[in-house]
C-alpha cells in the first residue's frame, strides 16, 4: 500500500507540505541534501525513511522549473497517494507538477499593497 | 478525526493559537521557549506588509554579515510552530529562542541574493529519539527590502 500524504498550501507564500499521514512516531529533520535548498524530503531522524516534503523558504511558482531538474538528476523513485490533489501511486515529480497546475501558477501576493487616493470634484 | 494542527489553525486569533500551542506543548511535555534576549524589541508590535500580509515585528537582530532580519510573530506561530507540530518536531519548539544566535554565529549552509541559509554549530538533544539534531534557519528578504526569518527545522544527517 502507498504511504498517503497529506497536502497543504500557503498560496501567498508559494509554500507547500506533504506530509506522511500515518506517520505517529514523531521526529524528524529536513534532508538538505541535493536539492539547493528549494525542496527538502523530511525523514524520520532515526531510520531515515522519508515520512514527507517540503519547500521551507522557497516560492513554489518562481522555484518549480529547478526543483524538476534537481528531481531529475536525483529522483526519488517512492509513489504516494494524495487525495486532496486526486492523485493515486504518483510520483514525486507528478505531484509538484500537479501543486503547480493547480496552485502555483495563480498570481501571488508578494507586492506593495495598492493606494487609492479619492479625488472629490471642485 | 481533527487533526492537531487543523484545530488549531480554526482559532481566528493568534492569541488563541499560541494558547493551543502551548496547551498542546505540555500535553507533549514541551514548553514555550522563554523570549531571547540580546535582540532590539525597539520596533516590536510595528507591522509590516509581507506576501501582501500584514506582519507583527516581534524583534530583530544583526547577523553576522551585519543584515537587520526581523523576526515576525505570524510567522512564528502559523508558520514555523505550527509546521513544527505538522512534522513531528515539537521539540523543536523549544530552542527557537536560539535563533538569533544561530543568525549571529551559525554557520553559513547556502546564500543567493536573497536568501541565506543558517546552520547551528550547536547540535540539540531530541529528548525522545536520543540523538543530537542540529538546526536550522532560512532568512530571506521581502520585495520590501527588509530581510525576514523565514523558517526554522532540525536537520537529518
Amino acid at each position: 500500500m502507498r504511504k498517503v500524504l497529506r497536502f497543504r498550501y500557503e498560496k501567498n507564500q508559494g509554500y507547500f507540505s506533504l506530509m506522511w499521514k500515518d506517520y505517529d512516531r514523531g521526529g524528524t529533520g529536513h534532508d538538505t541534501r541535493h536539492y539547493s535548498y528549494l525542496f527538502f524530503p523530511i525523514r524520520d531522524l532515526t531510520t531515515g525513511e522519508i515520512v514527507g516534503f517540503c519547500n521551507s523558504g522557497g516560492e513554489l511558482p518562481k522555484d518549480y522549473p529547478r526543483i524538476m531538474q534537481l528531481l531529475k538528476e536525483h529522483p526519488i523513485h517512492e509513489r504516494y497517494d494524495v487525495p486532496e490533489l486526486g492523485l493515486v501511486d504518483a510520483t514525486v515529480d507528478q505531484i509538484l507538477t500537479a501543486i503547480y497546475e493547480q496552485y502555483g501558477l495563480a498570481p501571488r501576493w508578494e507586492r506593495p499593497p495598492i493606494q487609492v487616493e479619492v479625488v472629490r470634484p471642485a | 478525526m481533527i487533526r492537531i494542527v487543523d484545530w488549531i489553525w480554526s482559532f481566528p486569533t493568534l492569541e488563541d493559537r499560541l494558547k493551543r500551542i502551548e496547551e498542546f506543548l505540555t500535553n507533549e511535555g514541551y514548553s514555550l521557549p522563554a523570549p531571547p534576549s540580546g535582540v532590539d524589541r525597539s520596533e516590536q508590535e510595528e507591522k509590516h506588509v509581507v506576501y501582501g500580509e500584514v506582519w507583527t515585528v516581534e524583534y530583530s537582530v544583526l547577523d553576522q554579515a551585519g543584515r537587520k532580519v526581523y523576526h515576525y510573530r505570524e510567522r512564528e506561530i502559523n508558520h514555523i510552530m505550527l509546521g513544527r507540530i505538522e512534522a513531528g518536531d515539537s521539540w523543536a519548539i523549544e530552542h527557537l529562542s536560539r535563533l538569533p544566535a544561530i543568525l549571529k554565529h551559525g554557520k553559513t549552509a547556502y546564500t543567493e541574493i536573497d536568501k541565506v541559509v543558517y546552520l547551528s554549530k550547536q547540535r540539540y538533544l531530541h529528548p525522545d529519539k536520543g540523538i543530537y539534531v542540529p538546526l536550522q534557519v532560512i532568512v530571506k528578504r521581502s520585495k520590501a527590502g527588509r530581510w525576514y526569518v523565514d523558517t526554522f527545522y532540525p536537520v537529518h544527517r
